[in-house]
């Protein structure tokens, strides 16, 4: 059996991971993977926690929930990127700004 | 074997009470048969299909809005739901605010085109509405996540669905904005759930869990989940995202954007305070910054803007601070205010969106410039104008005056009881926003009766009908600044299960 420690630490690596991406990366679709690694790192940490719960599965059905969720959303998030493609023919985030005020 | 038939008898039993307590969730079931009618409608139906989408939406809502008149306070599903007559009621304003959008939507024909060419516009608005709806009463970390993302992606749709440059590029600033926030959210969550072992906020051993544990990652992980609720609120720090959105979406949508989420929002948030309340973390504070910096940078970044919308974002940002206040309070009376203003929010906002997009049907943009002398062909237009903006102020004689009165008056009375420094600073920043965001709302009036048009443009019409209706939505704001003990008294009533 794995040391809980090590799972909790590479859990906050991703979250911290994801949000170095989600920060510094300009393309819509890079930003959306660092979106998906920091609700990794969540769903880890989920699954670990899960074990010492007296009612046992609550954390794992969370994380079946969030993978879920996280699918949906993902997918209007890349619909959404096409859209922006067809009128801007690009996904570079700093090109898309027109609204500004 | 014996096990295995405990099981299904177990099973049986669980069964049963979940059909039992699906009643608490009526207005919640009755929106999920509405996407669905609408759903099996757009699908069997080829052209001509607004009046049939329109009042499937219209009926879906108001049966809801009666079913949720009609519940009993209570926790269904063995806790995921809290139900007291305060968030009832906050429920009941939710759904309201639906009907009102509808009502709206149906004064243009270019958004009644909208909702009526496909029906996702309308199944959308319907999942923001539910979505919001679950959201204002679950006490459960699951649920609530379940019912931010479901307000969320409602909202992601909303605003992308409709074809448009600005659309495109809102949405996906939207979109993004928001997956980062809820996934911060989510790790703060994990993290709440490793310290307390349950995922229920009002279960005993969640507060004890959360006593024992050092301040500095207690504070991490409750400033991480507050974080994801602050984001549907659209309070200072995870704003950004708000003006794009109001500037590019649909007027009608934007009103719901204004209303629904935020005020389900400050429910929920009212829900995890009183759960977390009196442990370490001095949540009073934080949310006081938040407050402060939500109403002082939404007025001022108000002042500069040129699109009635994009201003009535930042007002929406301040108003997310002053609704701070009333949660800051965390008392009987602070309870009472968030009601009022509740109400009056719903109102007022509600108001001006409706006759922004009166003039933006006659200009053919939001543009305040393009406002000029407009006043003086509608007079009474105009004079409705003045009425919301002095109640968006907070100025007698309107209702916006009262809501601000009640929620500073129960800041002031925690301050008095607790004495915490913080208190008397929102209470003094929050009465001086109130002036500076007297510049900004009289501009449009300003520009609607003293400033000459630079050249004729041939206006839309407006019918009668939408006067009337201009006049039915203003009208109530003066009534209850007259009569405000009318709906105080009324709240009162309701107030006493807390």
């Amino acid at each position: 059996m794995m040391p809980v420690d090590h799972l909790l630490i590479l859990g906050a690596g991703l979250f911290v991971i994801g949000f170095i991406v989600v920060t510094t990366r300009k393309n819509a679709i890079a930003v959306l993977i660092g979106i998906e690694l920091m609700l990794n790192a969540a769903n880890i940490n989920l699954v670990v926690f899960s074990r010492f719960d007296p009612d046992f599965l609550q954390g794992q059905v969370f994380a079946l929930f969030v993978i879920t969720v996280a699918a949906a959303e993902t997918a209007v998030a890349l619909a959404i990127v096409l859209k922006v493609y067809r009128h801007f023919k690009t996904a570079d985030l700093d090109k898309i700004s027109e609204l500004r005020g | 074997m014996k096990e295995q038939s405990n099981i299904v008898d177990g099973l049986g039993e669980k069964l049963s009470e979940i059909a039992g307590d699906l009643f608490y969730l009526g207005p919640e079931v009755t929106l999920a048969i509405t996407i669905i009618l609408v759903l099996v409608y757009d699908l069997l139906f080829k052209d001509k299909k607004e009046v049939g989408i329109f009042s499937i939406g219209f009926v879906g809502l108001v049966f809801a809005l009666v079913i949720s008149s009609f519940i009993n306070a209570g926790t269904p599903f063995g806790g995921m739901f809290s139900l007291n007559m305060w968030n009832l009621t906050i429920k009941f304003l939710l759904i309201l605010g639906g009907v009102l959008m509808l009502i709206m939507a149906s004064r243009d024909q270019k958004n009644i085109n909208r909702f009526g060419k496909s029906g996702e516009l309308m199944i959308a608005s319907l999942t923001v509405i539910m979505g919001a709806s679950l959201m204002s009463s679950s006490t459960n970390l699951l649920m609530i996540y379940v019912a931010i993302e479901l307000t969320s992606i409602g909202s992601y749709i909303l605003t992308g669905i409709v074809r448009g440059r600005k659309r495109s590029e809102a949405a996906l600033k939207y979109v993004l904005f928001g997956g980062v926030s809820s996934a911060i959210m989510i790790y703060g969550m994990s993290w709440l759930y490793g310290f307390t072992g349950t995922l229920n906020i009002s279960d005993p051993t969640f507060f004890s869990g959360l006593s024992n544990v050092p301040i500095l990652p207690l504070s991490i992980a409750l400033v991480m989940t507050i974080g994801g609720f602050l984001f549907k609120l659209s309070a200072f720090p995870l704003h950004i995202w708000s003006p794009d959105v109001y500037q590019a979406a649909p007027t009608p949508v934007v009103a719901l954007f204004s209303f629904v989420p935020k005020v389900a929002a400050i429910a929920l948030l009212i829900q995890f305070v009183g759960a977390i309340n009196t442990i370490d973390f001095d949540w009073q504070l934080w949310l006081g910054i938040v407050a402060i910096a939500s109403m002082t940078v939404g007025n001022f970044s108000a002042l500069w803007q040129k699109n009635a919308k994009r201003m009535m974002a930042y007002s929406s940002i301040a108003h997310a601070g002053f609704l701070l206040v009333g949660v800051i309070a965390f008392s009987e009376s602070g309870n009472l205010a968030l009601l009022f203003y509740a109400a009056v929010y719903l109102l007022m906002n509600y108001g001006a969106f409706l006759l922004i997009s009166y003039f933006e049907k006659q200009t053919g943009s939001a543009n305040i410039n393009k406002l000029r002398g407009i006043g003086l062909d509608v007079p009474w237009l105009g004079v409705l104008v003045v009425i919301v903006m002095i109640a968006l102020t907070g100025l007698p004689p309107t209702a916006g005056f009262n809501a601000k009165l009640l929620i500073f008056s129960s800041i002031w009375e925690s301050w008095q009881g607790s004495g915490a420094q913080v208190l008397l600073w929102v209470f003094i920043i929050g009465l001086l926003n109130t002036v500076v965001a007297l510049f900004y709302y009289l501009r449009i009036p300003y520009y609607l009766f003293f400033k000459r048009p630079e050249k004729e443009i041939d206006k839309a019409k407006l019918t009668s009908i939408d006067i009337v209706w201009g006049t039915i939505f203003v009208i109530p704001l003066l009534v209850l600044f007259f009569k405000s003990d009318w709906l105080v008294d009324f709240l009162n009533n309701i107030n006493f299960v807390l």
